[in-house]
């Protein structure tokens, strides 16, 4: 048994058409242990939720992941057919999306949804399949899991419906749950519950957590490791507590200063300048160069590598919070 | 006098009563009274000029609804708004009209608040043409004006709304309110929808217009951590109602109502690592039916016998401040 949920090496995914190519995902590794929770941050159009889908095989036309390793649990998942990824989904992988409505089928009722996801999966008779379905809605935190399974998907708040798209997740016990953004459409506290919850959750079942957000905020309260992305790429990678207080990419220096949270009250936040390169038109050199105040010749022209500083992995020419001496290795 | 003065503002939402229900009353038969939502129940605070209040509430709890009522969108049930000493609702003779003019509001979604068919210059142009606040044939350059003001050249005046992203639609959002001289802009999650750089250069903009065009704001979020970045004084609402009201600084420093202090321990911040601690439980109740007592006692762990039957009003409790909490002591 290997020790990481997931390891994604080198990933690709790109979109294509008549005389345009888009390079969502570029190249971009990723290990989840196993009860590990990783933040993946990135602004709209970053690719962090395409990365997530191509793990899940959910890329469609004219979308293909072109390259790269993705094993769950050591078992390779590129190359795998329609068929095979279905057999997966909803059973060793399993998402949760920012709108449950997404997950939930609107004219079937909590129960007979629940039932089918278990018995896609797992030969048990209706009647086991019913009660695995109440103590997974019990497990998170439903009152009255009995007769919440009689509802209808728009009967219940929505709160509760991201509740049950969680317990769905879960249901057939994955190794890995990828997260997009499912709390950004819920209130702050209906949002500290579901964090509460699904921490708690990650921990005690062993499962591998990605975690796709673009609140810095939530990530820091859920992450052991943050990753951010910029441009189809994985900018900067490591231990939370490196990432929010030792920043080493621009971009991510630039995030987190422009924050409102601990700034001079009415004081003028940071501004990063310019607005995200379109994917289909990137600059030569590193993507984030236009924007950058760091960037000199060399990152017009050269895609930085990924360096290794201690536990961070980071892709920039001029670090912060890395000595110059520093041998970086590649 | 302050600035803004709303006073004891009510907002019911009823069902109107159905074909079959209104030929029964005709006949004198009653019918099943039809559910009653009182989205804002009682509502009364006030703004002094160049002031940004900033109103914070969970979904459901009415602070939309106070922005449109202030914004006249929809007519109050009950309750007075003065602007300067005018009143701003309710009357419907022309000095009301053009006292509710001064109030302007930016939406949280700035494409779904623009027709997709008008060129920007439109956009910004239609309402204080229409209003006699700016001259057709001033139009292009008073538009390049507004357009200058939030940072945008005079160019993009002829081109249309899903050629911009979603920061520089809101810059178009907000012109279109500055257009029509303002006096008091409403936000109503006006940087909910944009990303955190994105959202930084929009706080910016809003701090400098307000020195600039000498507004005053009421500004809505759900993000603790931007009203406090921008606001002089915070109104927190739950259910319908005013829970809490105090100076930023105080309130940050020392919230009273309980659910004050839940908002503020369950913020996301990047300084909470792994948070452990538990959060509050429940959901906000439903406001057709809403709990007997304090509206927030079925949530509250500190609640007593005595917020299970009597409600709570808003208190002074302390310099400035006042809370509606039977815990907090009025001072």
């Amino acid at each position: 048994m290997t020790e990481n949920a997931l390891e994604i090496r080198g990933l690709k995914t790109q979109f294509s058409g008549r005389g345009w190519l888009a390079k969502a995902v570029d190249g971009i590794d990723l290990t989840v242990k196993k009860g590990e929770v990783v933040g993946l941050v990135g602004e709209s159009g970053s690719g962090k939720s395409v990365a997530g889908f191509s793990v899940m095989g959910l890329i469609d036309a004219p979308g293909k992941v072109v390259e790269g390793s993705i094993k769950l649990s050591g078992e390779e998942l590129f190359g795998k057919s329609d068929n095979e990824m279905a057999k997966l989904r909803g059973n060793k992988l399993a998402m949760v999306f920012q709108d449950p409505l997404m997950t939930l089928n609107p004219v079937l009722r909590i129960d007979t949804q629940m039932i089918e996801a278990i018995r896609l999966h797992r030969n048990v008779s209706k009647a086991e399949a019913l009660k695995l379905s109440e103590k997974g809605l019990a497990d998170v935190g439903i009152p009255s899991p009995g007769e919440r399974l009689k509802n209808y998907p728009h009967e219940l708040s929505g709160g509760m419906r991201q509740r049950v798209a969680i317990a769905i997740a879960l249901l057939n016990e994955p190794e890995l749950i990828i997260a997009d953004e499912p709390t950004t459409a819920l209130d702050v506290t209906i949002q500290a519950q579901i964090l509460y919850l699904v921490q708690n959750l990650a921990q005690d079942r062993d499962t591998g957590l990605i975690w796709i957000t673009h609140d810095l905020g939530v990530a820091a309260e859920i992450s052991d490791r943050i990753a951010v992305m910029y441009a189809g790429r994985i900018v900067e990678e490591g231990p939370s507590d490196e990432v929010l207080d030792r920043p080493k990419h621009p971009y991510t220096v630039g995030l987190l200063q422009s924050l409102p949270e601990g700034q001079e009250p009415k004081g003028r936040l940071y501004q990063i300048s310019g607005m995200t390169p379109s994917l289909t038109n990137l600059p030569a050199g590193c993507p984030f160069a236009p924007r950058c105040e760091r960037a000199t010749d060399i990152c017009q022209t050269t895609i930085p590598d990924q360096n290794i500083y201690g536990e961070v992995r980071f892709r920039c020419h001029h670090p912060s919070h890395v000595p110059e001496t520093a041998e970086a290795t590649s | 006098m302050s600035f803004l003065e709303v006073s004891d503002l009510k907002k019911t939402f009823a069902k109107k009563p159905d074909l079959i229900a209104r030929g029964l009353g005709k006949v004198g038969v009653k019918t099943n009274v039809p559910p009653v939502v009182q989205a804002v129940r009682d509502a009364s605070f006030k703004v002094e000029k160049g002031e940004i209040l900033g109103l914070i509430g969970e979904s459901g709890c009415g602070k939309s609804t106070i922005a449109r009522m202030l914004a006249g969108i929809t007519a109050p049930t009950e309750g007075q708004v003065t602007l300067d000493g005018h009143d701003v609702v309710g009357l419907p003779n022309a000095q009301a009209r053009a006292a509710a003019m001064d109030i302007q509001m930016v939406f949280q979604d700035a494409a779904a608040a623009m027709n997709p068919r008008y060129k920007v210059q439109d956009i910004i142009a239609e309402a204080p043409i229409y209003h006699g606040r700016m001259k057709a044939s001033e139009a292009r350059d008073k538009v390049a004006e507004v357009l200058e003001a939030v940072s945008m050249g005079a160019d993009v005046a002829d081109r249309f709304p899903h050629q911009f992203s979603g920061g520089q639609r809101q810059r178009i959002g907000i012109a279109r309110a500055l257009a029509m001289n303002p006096k008091l802009l409403i936000c109503d999650e006006s940087v909910a929808a944009l990303d955190v750089s994105i959202q930084a250069q929009v706080i910016n903009l809003f701090l400098d217009l307000r020195d600039k065009f000498d507004l005053t704001y009421v500004f809505i979020s759900h993000d603790l951590s931007v009203v406090r970045h921008l606001s002089d004084r915070v109104a927190i609402m739950y259910l319908g109602e005013i829970v809490e009201s105090a100076p930023t600084a105080e309130i940050f420093a020392n919230p009273q109502h309980p659910y004050t202090q839940a908002l503020m321990s369950q913020n996301p911040s990047i300084k909470n690592r792994k948070k452990v601690h538990k959060p509050l439980e429940g959901e906000v109740p439903s406001p057709i039916n809403p709990p007997s007592g304090c509206y927030f006692h079925p949530r509250c762990a500190m609640a007593t016998a005595q917020c299970k039957t009597d409600h709570p009003h808003l208190k002074p409790t302390g310099a400035d401040r006042s809370t509606a909490c039977h815990l907090v002591e009025a001072a």
